[in-house]
């Protein structure tokens, strides 16, 4: 097996606020494989976003990285990212680990040409003259498909559509060559259409620049078009974790059967009610006892609210070692569904 | 821009003519005959006979109805004729020309380091948001902007002038001015210029860092700042270039309105410290109902509003790239 680009070991990201320590992430583990993508899907405010600034160390106070560790493998180097002081950290950011957001509208200064604010991040971490990082800029927007992009380039965010923004901010990030790319709801506010060329954007950029990508979504149908693995979080924690096309063959947490069931299908006819997961996230503030999840689990039992789970290799032949599960009862929920697919 | 520009220069012509149309009403009804307290403040014995008021009266266009005066005034005003004073029977434009350098004198200098002061004062609070010495700071910079412009003076007066007898108490020259070198007018200036130019300073310099603060506050909330530090950038560069250039926007309406303030807020600091510039000149005119000076400041007064209204404007435009004035 090849060198992992990211390994995150029981990362624990918390907020101390005056209502009390919300408890954002909570010993989360996952790998992010080189020049793969890995994607992280579940609902809003179960600690996608916070994992992802984690890496990068965009946390402020009053939030903090509690314990855990995360290394970088950067050319046969280990860097472990939570104790490394903000200096070296500031070069990382921009250089090796970039970053894009959800919100496209807003991500780019306004009071500075795209141009300018791609050529910044040139010169940040490269020698050049301000020629060169214009041009490199150019190149960039060129590579991201803006058209006209050497015109484009002297102009200001506001003169962008949505789409035409995050494009110039995927053009920002990639400027560098990271080996990482964060991506956090790339295509979440944007057209359907549009969300579409963006994702094939990125892929193709992929292919081109060799980086991994951290995908960040909700949206399963996202995870199927970008993600090599997969890693699902409930309120702060993962839930299962698998090779893509393993989790859509075989999803064995009952939260992912739920994320699987409320997905709109192409064959499914339009105005049919989608089956939702009842009951919503739980606060961080105010997690349930045991597992999580046990309050909204068709299928909870005594135990599930007593004991959390671990993560864990589920005792079923057909699965792979590769596939991880966080549930007390996932063998014997997968044969209850087995036999109720046979019996129709 | 520019056509922008000169539609609001037309509105603003039309509304100079409103304002001292009224103000010229409002000054003719008050209280108070010129002629007669003219006649009075000249004559020994206090003897005045009803001829002599209305000679006089006639002399100073009082015998017209406002309306009809306020056009002649106007229809002098646009040969570039302010009159002439009452009390100094000097020109309007020479009596306010002698003491407007005074003023501009204090009201500059302290505008320069409202901003001079401020702006660095702003970015350090947000640098330092909730330490120990924002804190202390910010709540002094509250007391500062809370207490008044005159209150402010008379601590001035009394610690600097009265206890420690390190500044003249008030006035612009010492007695010997006359005889003094150059360097020496020039100190002597400078000493009596302290005490009024810091009481000018700072409440405006509480008022512009604490607006600072409040506008960087809010830009560093934003996405785009979120962004510059995922590019790498430091969190010095962070502040002074991408969050400042953003809180530069709401900061330069302001500057525009300063430009009256340039003016007004000298009536009462200039009474308290007896500057002899624009502030003393139009207290003593109200006194005296000396109206063509009231008239000419009172001109003077609303343009600066509207230039500075237009200065606003064009800054904004400046600043913004998403203005643009069509
Ligand atoms: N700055 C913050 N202060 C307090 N709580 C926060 C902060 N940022 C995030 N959280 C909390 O952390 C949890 C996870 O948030 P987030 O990672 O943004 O969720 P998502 O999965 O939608 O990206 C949420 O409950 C959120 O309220
Ligand atoms: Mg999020």
């Amino acid at each position: 097996m090849t060198e992992p680009l990211v390994e995150i070991k029981n990362l624990r990201t918390h907020f101390f606020t005056d209502e009390g320590v919300v408890k954002a992430v909570e010993d989360v583990s996952l790998t992010i494989p080189r020049g793969k993508t890995l994607g992280l899907v579940g609902e809003s405010g179960c600690g996608k976003s916070v994992t992802a600034l984690s890496i990068i160390r965009l946390i402020s106070p009053p939030g903090k990285i509690v314990s855990g560790s995360i290394a970088f493998y950067d050319d046969g180097r280990k860097i472990e990212l939570t104790t490394l002081p903000e200096a070296e950290m500031r070069k990382m950011r921009g250089s090796r680990i970039a970053m894009i957001f959800q919100e496209p509208m807003t991500s780019l200064n306004p009071v500075f040409t795209v141009g300018s604010q791609i050529a910044e991040a040139v010169r940040l971490h490269h020698r050049v003259s301000s020629r060169e990082a214009w041009d490199r800029a150019v190149e960039m927007l060129h590579k991201v498909r803006i058209p006209d992009a050497q015109r484009r380039a002297s102009e200001y965010p506001h003169h962008f559509s949505g789409g035409m923004r995050q494009r110039v901010m995927i053009a920002m990030a990639l400027s560098c060559n990271p080996k990482l790319l964060i991506a956090d709801e790339p295509s979440t506010a944007l057209d359907v259409t549009i969300q579409a060329q963006v994702l094939d954007l990125l892929r193709d950029l992929q292919t081109e620049f060799g980086m991994s990508i951290l995908i960040i979504t909700h949206d399963l149908g996202v995870i199927a078009e970008m993600a090599d693995d997969v890693c699902v979080m409930y309120a702060s924690k993962v839930v299962e974790y698998a090779p893509v096309v393993e989790l859509f063959t075989n999803p064995l947490h009952p939260y992912t059967r739920g994320l699987f069931a409320s997905r709109p299908e192409p064959g499914k006819p339009k105005d049919q009610k989608l089956r939702t997961i009842p009951g919503v996230v739980p606060s961080p503030l105010r997690f349930p006892s045991g597992c999580k999840f046990h309050p909204r689990c068709a299928y909870a039992q005594e135990r599930c609210k007593k004991e959390e789970p671990v993560l864990r290799r589920p005792n079923l032949s057909q699965i792979p070692p590769s596939h991880v599960v966080h549930c007390h009862f996932a063998e014997q929920i997968e044969e209850q569904e087995e036999a109720a697919v046979k019996s129709v | 821009m520019l056509q922008y520009l000169v539609r609001r220069m037309l509105w603003g012509l039309l509304t100079l003519l409103l304002i001292t149309f009224v103000i010229y009403g409002l000054i003719r009804f008050m209280p108070g005959d010129p002629a007669l307290l003219k006649l009075y403040q000249e004559s020994s014995d206090k003897k005045i006979t009803a001829e002599q008021i209305e000679q006089q009266r006639k002399m100073y266009g009082l015998d017209q109805p406002f309306y009809i005066a306020y056009v002649k005034w106007l229809g002098d005003v646009l040969t570039g004729n302010l009159q002439t004073s009452f009390a100094y029977k000097a020109p309007v434009s020479s009596v306010i020309g002698e003491r407007i350098g005074r003023t501009l004198m204090l009201t500059i200098n302290s505008l320069i380091l409202e901003y001079l002061l401020a702006i660095p004062l702003g970015l350090y609070f947000t640098a330092r948001s909730s330490r120990l010495d924002e804190r202390s700071g910010s709540m002094l910079l509250f007391m500062l902007y809370s207490l008044p412009s005159f209150c402010g003076a008379l601590f001035l007066q009394l610690w600097f002038a009265v206890y420690l007898e390190w500044l003249p108490l008030h006035g612009m020259q010492s007695d010997n001015y006359e005889q003094l070198s150059t360097l020496g007018k020039t100190w002597d200036l400078f000493k009596h210029a302290l005490l009024p130019v810091a009481a000018f300073t700072y409440g405006g310099l509480a008022y512009y860092s604490r607006f600072l603060k409040a506008t960087m506050n809010e830009t560093v909330r934003q996405d785009y700042i979120r962004t510059a530090r995922a590019k790498g950038i430091g969190p010095l560069k962070v502040l002074c270039w991408h969050a400042f250039r953003n809180s530069l926007i709401p900061l330069v309406t302001q500057i525009g309105l300063t430009l009256p303030a340039l003016l007004s807020g000298a009536i009462i600091l200039e009474r308290i410290f007896s500057w002899p510039g624009i502030g003393t000149l139009f207290f003593q005119s109200i006194l005296e109902r000396d109206y063509p000076i009231i008239m000419g400041l009172v001109l003077m007064f609303s343009i600066l509003t509207l230039l500075g209204q237009l200065l606003a404007d064009v800054l904004y435009a400046f600043v913004d790239p998403r203005v643009s004035y069509k």
